[in-house]
């Protein structure tokens, strides 16, 4: 729902183009503010499991989210070569740990089917459609959701 | 008018002019209380009065101008002497001052100044004609006392709602919640514009006349320029950043042994100090932009309440940080307000005591070092601990036997604990529901604390203290289990070291002695899931945190030294987490976090309500403790599954003996409980199996059973136990009984 609003008037829309657990997801580019590169990440306690921890950006502090855990796949050791994505709503900024980026992908508009129940394991909820490109198989995620639910979980551990 | 053009800006202006009138208004209405026959003063209010009313005119705000006109008459007369002040035309005068404020609210909130205001006018139009003649003054007064009444039902609502904003609104560290603030509160919009004097000259002028009169004002109002506050935070985000890189670079710079990068290091750190501190000065206001606002509440109360009281400000000159200023209003109002409700005693039994009829609330201020101490204190009749012991323990937040534990220092401060409040009936006047906890809570979180001194019959002082500032802070960093932490260094006592064997277990709970008292030890682990390595040095550190009247040593393996930081806040999508005030980054770019040490000191508290769930917690910092279980009765086995886990083990629990036995093979235990009497094998049976086993014989074993036995002798000597427990099933006494077997071993 989130990838639809501000794309009304066209029929294409540019994401940003993660790899995670040898799947595709992509994002809206609008809500990507930038890419870093794997840095030390300080654990915070008493937070839900999927929060990693709290990175030093620039002197802001911004909480970066496990995907695996946050969809339910098997966590492996963080490693060096990951990336992670800052993404950016209206309200605040986060990072999501992602293995690799790829690239920015254009899509029509049109190709984007309504996500099914699950997809490789992660919930649908968490999906705001699925894009059949040349390439591949795009999932395409729904950044407040995977927030907003956040906070619920939040609400649950305190 | 209005129609011809846009008043909206105006009216902002109208507002804000009008609220700094009604200010000044309310201070010089209280002096000339005192001081009658001061013309000067009758001739400032007269001026005063005159502007509003110019000012509501011209805005078509007619009730307000027909109210200041009337008003404006009265003391026409009262500076020609044609008229004399009375206390009962003062009474009036009040109530004429309450309906402005009414007024200019309904402005603020609906736009309208429109209300019924017949009655004053009536009032004040008899003053106006007759002076103060006692029959009508009579009637006068009586409703003017109704007035107050209702006056005091909405400032109450408004009291408790505001109390409700502090806990929001302190609830993150952010500091552009001010700005949040500043669109919720256009009561308070004077506050909330810093008047800084460019003119040092004319500051001191004003500092000096204690309570500068208008001629003095406006000579200051020259001088001053008016700055958003949203303007001086970014300024103050900014000066953030400065320290945290001027940390980074003397980081840096002393890997390079330059002389030249020294010197201009040392010139930049000293610069960026002092930008630091200016930045904070125009922050600062002072107190009396608060305290101004008491010497009225405490006079209608004190009438309200028959009471004679005499209030006293000292050190309203006093420089705060805006932010504290402004959330220190409703807990001192509080405090206030019980000091002049349940503090001071009526003056007849005052005389029956031989005291002074006339009571003294004092309301001081004073700054030492980085902190602001405001102290309360009355000489009224103090608090009786036996009274609070009795409540406490009614109202369960104590057991008795937890009360002869303690001392009168420590029953005294549980008028702070969450519940309690001293009157039995609830009074309009002091018992709001709000509690003495919400003052603790909101006081600490602007990272103060609040003691009291008290001594029965003679009076009380409550003391609160209060860092100067919220965005810059003094830590202590430590490092606990290779990770470094950093600790408000206002609730650090002390640090000290101790030998490991000088910890020694009072009913479950770790202390040390220091200097003839028992001081609780927590690890950082009973706070934060954390692992924290056993401690091999036979030497502990131990830092001392006390907050208020708790006090407790938190054990840590390094000590870093002092260090000046910068609270960074978690942020919204984190919000608030349990234990943590805040993140700093250190000049190397590290994020640390700032522990919630008054989180740290409850969790030492002895008569703690969470005691059983913190000392559970408190050994997780031991390695986990793998216990089997078994037992025939699944109550049972419930019950002590959650105790046992409550503590921090982890069990599991089987039927019998010959399933005990199979649990066995699959995992490793470091403890077996297990019951005597069950089906299939019972737990004689089970333990002899698991004695003439090389491979488990050493497992420590507890048998529960109803006969009392000698587990050194005869057949149950075989056995090898560790210890017996006796049933019934005494949670505290199996907890016990186990940490002793670790302890031993």
């Amino acid at each position: 729902m989130a990838l639809n609003v501000e794309e009304k008037n066209t029929d294409e829309l540019q994401v940003v183009v993660f790899e995670l657990e040898k799947s595709y997801y992509g994002v809206h580019i609008l809500q990507v503010q930038e890419i870093i590169k794997m840095t030390e990440i300080t654990k915070i306690p008493n937070t839900p499991k999927f929060i990693e921890g709290i990175v030093n950006l620039r002197g802001n502090i911004i909480p970066v989210m496990d995907l695996r855990k946050r969809f339910g796949i098997p966590p492996i050791e963080v490693s060096d070569e990951w990336k992670i994505l800052i993404l950016k709503t209206e309200e605040l900024q986060f990072g999501v740990m992602v293995d690799q980026i790829s690239e920015v992908e254009k899509i029509a508009v049109n190709i984007i089917e309504s996500p099914p129940k699950i997809v490789s394991g992660v919930k649908g909820e968490f999906i705001s459609g699925i894009a059949k490109t040349e390439k591949r198989l795009l999932i395409l995620l729904n950044i407040e959701r995977i927030l907003s639910e956040e906070e619920q979980d939040m609400l649950k551990i305190i | 008018m209005q129609d011809l053009f846009d008043t909206s800006q105006f009216r902002e202006d109208f507002i804000e002019e009008t609220v700094e009138i009604l200010d000044s208004l309310d201070k010089e209405l209280i002096k000339l209380e005192n001081e009658p026959d001061n013309m000067e003063l009758l001739n400032s209010i007269f001026r005063a009065v005159h502007t509003l009313k110019g000012s509501s005119a011209f805005l078509n705000f007619l009730t307000i101008k027909d109210l200041a006109h009337v008003v404006e008459s009265v003391f026409d007369k009262l500076r020609n002497k044609k008229l004399t002040l009375t206390s009962n035309i003062m009474d009036v005068i009040f109530e004429a001052y309450d309906y402005f404020k009414l007024m200019v609210n309904k402005v603020i909130d609906e736009g309208t100044d429109k209300m019924d205001i017949s009655s004053i006018l009536n009032k004040l139009e008899n003053i106006k004609e007759y002076g103060d003649s006692k029959e009508k003054t009579s009637k006068t007064k009586k409703q003017s006392n109704k007035k107050a009444e209702e006056e005091k039902v909405k400032f109450n609502t408004d009291t408790e709602k505001s109390v409700e904003q502090i806990i929001e609104k302190t609830d993150s560290n952010e500091i552009d919640i001010v700005n949040k603030e500043n669109l919720l509160e256009k009561e308070d919009d004077v506050s909330d514009e810093i008047e800084e004097d460019i003119d040092y000259e004319s500051e001191t002028l004003s500092k000096e006349s204690k309570i500068p009169n208008s001629a003095s004002q406006q000579v200051k109002g020259l001088h001053s320029i008016r700055v958003d506050t949203r303007r001086v935070d970014v300024l103050m985000n900014l000066v953030s950043e400065l320290v945290t890189g001027r940390n980074r670079l003397i980081q840096v710079g002393s890997q390079f042994k330059s002389e030249d990068l020294d010197e201009s290091l040392f010139f930049i750190e000293k610069v960026v100090t002092e930008v630091q501190s200016a930045v904070m000065k125009i922050r600062m206001v002072p107190l009396e932009k608060v305290f101004s606002r008491f010497p009225r509440i405490v006079r209608d109360l004190e009438k309200k309440l028959e009471k004679n009281i005499k209030f006293i400000i000292e050190g309203e000159e006093t420089e705060l940080d805006r932010v504290v200023s402004d959330e220190i209003y409703d807990p001192l109002l509080h405090m206030i307000r019980n000091a002049v409700d349940h503090g001071v005693e009526i003056p007849e039994v005052r005389k029956k005591n031989k005291k002074n009829e006339q009571g003294t609330i004092i309301l001081k201020a004073k700054q030492e070092d980085n902190f602001v101490y405001i102290d309360i204190t009355d000489d009224g009749k103090g608090i009786d601990y036996k009274v609070i012991r009795e409540k406490a323990i009614k109202k369960g937040i104590i057991t008795r036997e937890q009360s002869d534990n303690m001392s009168e220092y420590d029953i005294i401060n549980l008028i702070f604990a969450p519940g309690f409040s001293t009157t039995e009936e609830v009074t309009e006047v002091s018992g709001r529901g709000v509690g003495m906890d919400v003052v603790k809570s909101s006081i600490e979180k602007l990272g103060g604390i609040v003691d009291i001194i008290t001594e029965y019959g003679k009076g009380s002082t409550f003391r609160i203290r209060l860092p100067l500032t919220l965005a810059i802070m003094q830590v202590l960093i430590i490092g606990v289990a290779n990770k470094k932490y950093a600790i408000p260094l206002n609730s650090v006592l002390e640090t000290i070291r101790i030998e490991k064997t000088e910890i020694k277990t009072i009913s479950g709970e770790e202390v040390i002695f220091l200097r003839e008292k028992t001081l609780p030890i927590v690890y950082l682990s009973s706070v934060f899931n954390i692992e924290e390595y056993e401690k091999m040095d036979k030497k502990l550190n131990i830092v001392v945190l006390g907050i208020g009247a708790n006090r407790v040593g938190l054990v840590i393996d390094e000590m870093y030294g002092k260090q000046e930081i910068v609270i960074k806040p978690l942020g919204k999508y984190l919000g608030k987490v349990e234990g943590i005030t805040g993140t700093t980054i250190l000049g190397d770019g590290t994020i640390i976090m700032i522990l919630d040490s008054g989180l740290i000191a409850n969790e030492g508290k002895s008569f703690s309500k969470k005691k059983n769930f913190i000392k559970s917690e408190k050994t997780f910092h031991k390695k986990t403790i793998n216990v089997l279980y078994v037992e025939d009765s699944t109550t049972m086995q419930k019950m002590a599954k959650r105790a046992l886990e409550l503590n921090g083990y982890r069990v599991d629990t089987v039927f019998n003996g010959i399933e005990g036995l199979e649990k066995i093979k699959e995992k490793k235990y470091d403890l077996i409980i297990s019951d005597y009497n069950m089906p299939n094998m019972n737990g004689y049976e089970f333990f002899k199996e698991i004695k003439n086993n090389d491979e488990y014989k050493f497992i420590p074993k507890i048998l529960l059973t109803s006969e009392n036995i000698d587990i050194e002798d005869g057949e149950w000597g075989e056995l090898n136990l560790s210890a017996y427990l006796k049933k019934p099933f005494n949670e505290d006494k199996m907890i016990k009984t186990i940490e002793n077997i670790f302890r031993e071993g």
